[in-house]
């Protein structure tokens, strides 16, 4: 049986080691920060800003927290802020080119009624 | 030594055991964040033709939503359940928008094709009214060039007319006056102290007739004049038989004879001084008035 004091010590080193590698073992996530800024700017070019602007400002504000935790060293954070960003600006991107469509597709609808009014007479 | 190491070991097995019961759990926490994803994610799955639609996207959600649901049961803390739960419902929603935009746009396409096929229509009916309106504006211009020929022509005559009647007036010496047209006879179409009209009084004649036959209303009234010599009882006589000669002249013409009236004037009214030859010569005339009211000829100058 081991003695209550080395199992102490041992255990303590176990829970110093791990908790370490919890902070240092996640890099920097560069990638993912990259990732959301594309992901930002593609749905700003999708015109996101106008047509999906609360979810476009949540990417937006997710991303400046990503980078604020990346300041910080808090890169677990910043990963998950990141991630989370990315997501929202593509969502951002899908719904504002969804608007759009919509009102393609209204646009259309409308000529079409009409042409087929002019033409019943 | 014996007291420390049991109470460590009862610690860590009660905390084994606290995890344990936990993992096995069936019912999870409620966490409204997951709800939320459920429903996004339901959502999702309840449009038609979602997977064919926005494949990528959708398979996206479910990989995010699967872990999201593993966290939830699992137990994990809820800081994590909830990032997992926001991180599905934004893919679930993103998959949703991108399938629906793609359905939209084959409808768009659809109508589109529509749209166009009625617009040729359109166009065909357009041409096809614009080709009647052209078809009746040339019909209704010939008609209209057709009057106005026909107008023309009207005019034309009417002209001539005027323009014969006009000849006519100047050959004839003719006058207008307030009681008609006076056309003058001179004597010397009379042979001296006869009534007998000479050949040269002919054509005059003729071309009174033709203005008599041109206007059916109008009427003549022949009066005769001489110069003062000789008795004016004498003068009266023959200045009414020169009258009635060129009556008789027109009658032969085919005037009407009711249209035709006549007097003798005699030395009235001579139109020249007596004392010369030539003033005589101008009285010795007969003077045919024509006009269509009987009132003015017989009006007395």
């Amino acid at each position: 049986m081991m003695d209550s004091n080395k199992f102490g010590m041992i255990l303590a080193a176990t829970v110093f080691v791990v908790g370490v590698a919890a902070c240092s073992s996640v890099p920097k996530p560069n990638a993912e920060i990259a990732a959301a800024k594309t992901s930002l700017d593609i749905a700003a070019q999708a015109g996101a800003s106008a047509d999906a602007g609360a979810v476009f400002a949540q990417a937006r504000d997710l991303l400046q927290s990503a980078e604020a935790s990346v300041e910080q060293e808090e890169f677990a954070k910043a990963k998950r802020l990141a991630e989370m960003a990315k997501a929202k600006a593509e969502q951002a991107q899908a719904e504002a080119e969804l608007a759009r469509t919509e009102a393609s597709a209204a646009e259309i609808e409308s000529s079409l009624s009409s042409l087929r009014e002019a033409l019943r007479n | 030594m014996k007291g420390k190491k049991s109470r460590i070991s009862s610690l860590l097995f009660i905390a084994a055991a606290a995890l344990s019961a936990a993992a096995c759990s069936t019912t999870p926490p409620v966490n409204q964040k997951y709800v939320d994803a459920e429903d996004a994610f339901q959502s999702m799955q309840n449009i038609p033709g979602v997977e064919q639609a926005a494949g990528g996207q959708v398979t996206e959600a479910r990989t995010s939503f699967d872990r999201a649901r593993a966290a939830w049961q699992g137990g994990a803390d809820k800081e994590q359940v909830d990032y997992l739960a926001d991180l599905a419902q934004s893919k679930a929603e993103t998959a949703s928008a991108v399938a629906k935009r793609r359905l939209l746009q084959d409808q768009i396409d659809t109508s589109g094709a529509e749209r166009s096929r009625l617009l040729i229509a359109s166009k065909e009916r357009e041409a096809i009214k614009a080709d009647a309106q052209r078809r009746n504006t040339e019909r209704a211009n010939a008609s209209l060039k057709a009057e106005a020929a026909a107008a023309k022509q009207v005019a034309a005559r009417a002209n001539l007319r005027a323009r014969a009647l006009a000849d006519q007036m100047r050959e004839l010496k003719a006058r207008e006056t307030d009681r008609g047209m006076v056309i003058t006879l001179d004597g010397v179409l009379f042979e001296s102290g006869s009534a007998t009209l000479k050949s040269g009084a002919n054509r005059k004649i003729e071309r009174i007739a033709e203005l008599l036959n041109a206007e059916q209303a109008a009427r003549a009234l022949i009066e005769g004049f001489t110069d003062s010599s000789g008795s004016e009882r004498a003068n009266l006589e023959l200045s009414q038989r020169r009258a009635e000669s060129v009556r008789q002249s027109l009658i032969r013409q085919g005037i009407a004879p009711n249209r035709i009236s006549t007097r003798g004037l005699g030395e009235a009214f001579p139109v020249a001084s007596n004392d010369d030859a030539v003033g005589r010569q101008q009285n010795r005339r007969v003077e045919i008035v024509l006009s269509e009211k009987q009132s003015d000829m017989t009006r007395r100058r």
